[in-house]
């Protein structure tokens, strides 16, 4: 019996001392493709025509425990209605505690970093320190699964990251230690403002294969409050593939970006993009233009490339609030392109419908709607979903 | 060479840019007048103690000045040019929400936002109004727009100007390194919304998106395993519209078409065939 009490007063006593927000959104999505961990092994199939209508609900929660300690969950269950259960999955991307005192903090569960060399979420453990007001220290570790590769247990590596970071109040740069199973990098990012020009870069070397891991450069300059421009650099590799006997090295890609931004009046600007991406074989380019602001934007863009491929794009697209806390916009997309190995050109047109109304100042709703008109990706011509979302806590 | 020459004038005009100075000639110390004179910040600066809204010009006129100083002293005295001093630039920009005097009300030291201001011995335009990531300090990142109009006017644009046309490919470079900056907008769950959610808004990418995907995955246009596990284009390519690369059709494709193909870029293979399946195995054992 005080066992019970005990288990009764302790989460009461917790809840007491917490500062909780969080949200919990519950919605209907359709023609979006899924997938679970038990299909992909299993190799299922289903049918083409399937609307993969599921039922989406969210939880996001973050608890605050006597001003030191936190604790975050991020978790999602979808249900599907149709093919057996193969829309039907949990994922819990984030689940962990952390607790903060004056110079750092120390967490530990299953946590998502948003770090360059980490995507997705790590089950372990994360330190960070400050040794001083400039200088900060970052270590973390556990079990995860490389971005883009397959979610299973094969794939599951252990890692350790480490970083040393400094900044003032107007530059920084940290240096840093990736090892996994496989390989082990080390690098640096750097990010700062000199006279006026805002720059952010990195550079990565892969100690396990001898070469440039990855790399890149941006720039960006504010000429006045109407025009600004931003130069971009990336060098990035492909995955290496390997079969049996036969080993296919990554390729290095580089991708130049350069662009350009007029503030033509009030909220409306107008936005100019170059982009070149280079491998040792070809180089595609792409051009945007855009006309963005309150209540329309019209864009066009095109896309040329040595392989053959081409693209042409327009959008109209129009916004509209008739009464507070209600957003409506709607567009058409028209595109013309040629795919690699195609010799036909194909058209195609999309249509969009977005609409979110805030009310009694906690909960949002929101729905979209997207028509494809002669669409060969996917033969369901429809997406789209509707939510509603509880803030609560904040 | 017409791209070359594009970009090379553009990196000109940056350079030229960067190097012109915007700065008043104005010769005035808050050091000196902190520490040597004694004085406090209502000296010069009263009415902010007062104001109620961040467009109120809370820089002092020149008359200000003329209550301790001289009013027959020689303009040099302040300006650096006697001819043509270039008078300080008022700063009335700021959002109009913001409100000193709840601020100081509540027992705020100007320092506290204002923060090395009493040590600086030159005057910069705006430099010590305080940034986003300051407010922060005390504030919380709304979870929702409407918290953003609390501090901001609705009909003001709230997006950076950083967050430009090429945002899309710049934003993660930036957020390795200025984190903080990030959190004065966003949550962390907003990263997650695209980097490991769903799209579940179709709100990621452009509206003819689902048409011309393959086109921009080939390009590199964006990062598709930034928010995609390979799971993704399987699902659709091999399990739903059981569609084949037109290249698999070829005469020659079991020979050494399928073998140049992989060679000259392996990462196209990789999409479907992860990392070497039973396909490959078959034969490459």
């Amino acid at each position: 019996m005080k066992t019970l009490i005990l288990l009764l007063l302790l989460p009461l006593a917790l809840l007491w001392g917490a500062e909780i927000n969080g949200s919990l959104s519950t919605g209907f999505y359709w023609g979006t493709p899924y997938w679970n961990a038990d299909n992909f092994a299993g190799r299922n199939s289903i049918p083409a025509d399937d609307l993969f209508m599921r039922s989406v609900n969210h939880l996001r929660l973050n608890g605050k425990f006597f001003d030191k300690l936190t604790v975050h969950m991020h978790a999602l269950r979808s249900d599907g209605f149709q093919s057996d259960n193969r829309l039907s999955e949990t994922k819990i991307y984030q689940v962990y505690g952390q607790y903060n005192f004056a110079r750092g903090m120390i967490k530990a569960g299953r946590f998502t970093p948003f770090n360059r060399w980490i995507r997705g979420s790590i089950d372990g453990g994360g330190f960070a320190y400050a040794l001083n007001k400039q200088i900060q220290i970052n270590v973390m570790g556990g079990l995860y699964v490389p971005y883009g590769k397959i979610y299973d247990s094969d794939n599951v590596l252990g890692l350790g990251y480490a970083d040393v970071g400094w900044r003032n109040k107007t530059m920084g740069a940290k240096v840093k230690l990736y090892a996994d199973e496989d390989i082990t990098k080390a690098g640096a990012d750097f990010f700062g403002i000199w006279r006026k020009i805002s720059f952010s870069g990195n550079y990565g070397f892969d100690f396990t294969n001898q070469r440039l891991a990855d790399g890149g450069l941006n720039l960006f300059y504010a000429f006045n409050n109407k025009l600004t421009v931003s130069g971009n650099y990336r060098l990035f590799r492909s995955d290496d593939w390997q079969i049996a006997q036969v080993d296919f090295p990554s390729i290095l890609i580089e991708r130049y970006s350069l662009g350009l931004r007029y503030k033509v009046f009030g909220s409306y600007f107008l936005d100019f993009r170059q982009m070149l991406s280079m491998t040792a074989e070809s180089s595609d380019y792409l051009t945007y233009l855009n006309l963005n602001g309150k209540y329309f934007h019209v864009g066009v863009n095109y896309l040329a490339g040595d392989s053959n491929y081409e693209r042409i794009g327009l959008i109209l697209g129009a916004r509209y609030s008739p009464l507070r806390g209600l957003n409506l916009a709607a567009g058409i997309a028209p595109v013309d392109y040629l795919t690699p190995g195609d010799e036909e050109r194909l058209q195609s047109i999309a249509y969009y419908f977005r609409a979110n109304y805030s009310f009694l100042e906690s909960f949002i709703i929101s729905a979209n709607f997207n028509y494809y008109q002669d669409n060969r990706a996917l033969d369901s011509s429809h997406r789209g979903g509707i939510q509603i979302r509880y803030n609560f806590g904040s | 060479m017409k791209l070359k020459l594009v970009i090379g004038l553009l990196l000109l005009g940056l350079v030229i840019a960067g190097s012109i100075q915007w700065e008043s000639d104005l010769i005035f110390s808050h050091k000196q007048h902190a520490e040597e004179v004694g004085a406090d910040c209502d000296a010069c600066h009263a009415a902010a103690y007062t104001s109620v809204s961040g467009r109120d010009d809370l820089l002092p006129p020149m008359e200000t000045c003329y209550d301790c100083h001289d009013r027959e002293m020689a303009c040099t005295g302040c300006h650096q040019r006697d001819d043509d001093p270039i008078l300080l630039p008022r700063i009335t920009d700021y959002s109009p929400k913001f409100n000193h005097k709840v601020h100081v009300g509540n027992g705020m030291n100007c320092l506290t936002c204002h923060k090395g201001i009493e040590q600086q011995v030159r005057v910069n335009e705006g430099i010590h109004i305080m940034d986003m990531d300051g407010c922060m300090t005390c504030h919380r990142t709304p979870a929702e727009l409407a918290g953003c109009y609390l501090c901001h006017l609705e009909t003001e644009n709230l997006v950076p100007v950083n967050h430009a046309e090429s945002w899309n490919q710049m934003h993660g470079m930036v957020s390795e390194t200025g984190a903080r900056n990030c959190q004065s907008c966003h949550r962390q769950s907003f990263c997650i919304d695209c980097h490991q959610g769903e799209n579940l808004h179709n709100q990621t990418h452009p509206a003819e998106f689902l048409a011309t995907h393959a086109i921009s995955w080939q390009v590199r246009e964006m990062e598709c395993s930034s928010c995609h596990t390979r799971n993704y284009c399987i699902e659709c390519h091999v399990e739903v519209n059981r569609v084949l690369p037109v290249n698999h059709l070829m005469a020659g494709w079991s020979g050494k078409e399928h073998a140049f193909e992989a060679r000259r870029n392996s990462e196209n293979c990789s999409v479907c065939h992860t990392q070497g399946d039973m396909v490959c195995g078959q034969c490459h054992f």
